[in-house]
């Protein structure tokens, strides 16, 4: 009897570190994610995912990866449930994450160029909703 | 003597071919009239180009709610 309740004592722990430290992960993911973004680091880009605004550091490679690979994820998702093509899915995200941009920080301008954020409507591509 | 004859003569196989010549000789008249007005030269760029663009952004329009709600619930990654 004794056993079995250190058995589960030890399950609900095991349960407990896997739960809390996967909520870490995502933490800091976010919260590296928002650095990079207002300082600059990181740009959105009129393909709906995010880009090295200037030669980027291992860790903000890594870091851009991450984003890209779950961003990706959610575009096709949406590509499925509208059935439209993922790439079409994942330029309407850039137009929106594009508009999204707040005052300060980079996005891609239809010429390619990185362009920081002024207050004001952001440079969109034609084939965006204005 | 037996006299031997073509079943079909020579004489309306020959007619029969002149009218075809003929025929074809006006055919090829008209043609050469005809190109010397109407001169059609291909595009080097076909206009589906366009229609595929618009179809995108049409595309784009239609998905759009949908889009906006996704990158919403997913905040953390947008």
């Amino acid at each position: 009897m004794a056993r079995k309740w250190i058995e589960i004592v030890a399950a609900a722990l095991a349960l407990g570190a896997t739960a809390s430290s996967s909520v870490v992960v995502a933490q800091s993911l976010g919260a590296k994610y928002n650095a990079a973004k207002s300082s600059g680091l990181v740009g959105e880009k009129m393909d709906g995912y995010i880009g090295p605004v200037s030669s980027p550091s291992a860790s903000v490679s890594a870091l851009i990866s991450a984003i890209n690979i779950k961003r990706k994820d959610v575009y096709f998702r949406i590509a499925k449930q509208t059935s439209a093509r993922p790439v079409d899915a994942a330029f309407a995200g850039g137009c929106t994450n594009i508009k999204n941009t707040e005052s300060g920080e980079y996005y891609q301008a239809p010429n390619g160029s990185w362009v920081k954020r002024a207050p004001g409507r952001p440079q969109l591509n034609s084939k965006c909703p204005q | 003597m037996e006299e031997h004859r073509l079943t079909r003569p020579a004489k309306t196989a020959i007619r029969g071919n002149m009218k075809g010549i003929a025929s074809y000789t006006l055919l090829f008249a008209a043609g050469i009239g005809l190109n010397g007005c109407v001169q059609v030269a291909a595009p080097d760029k076909p206009i589906e180009i366009n229609l595929n663009i618009r179809i995108e952004q049409e595309v784009v329009y239609r998905i759009e709610g949908a889009v906006k709600d996704a990158i919403a619930e997913n905040s953390e990654i947008f």
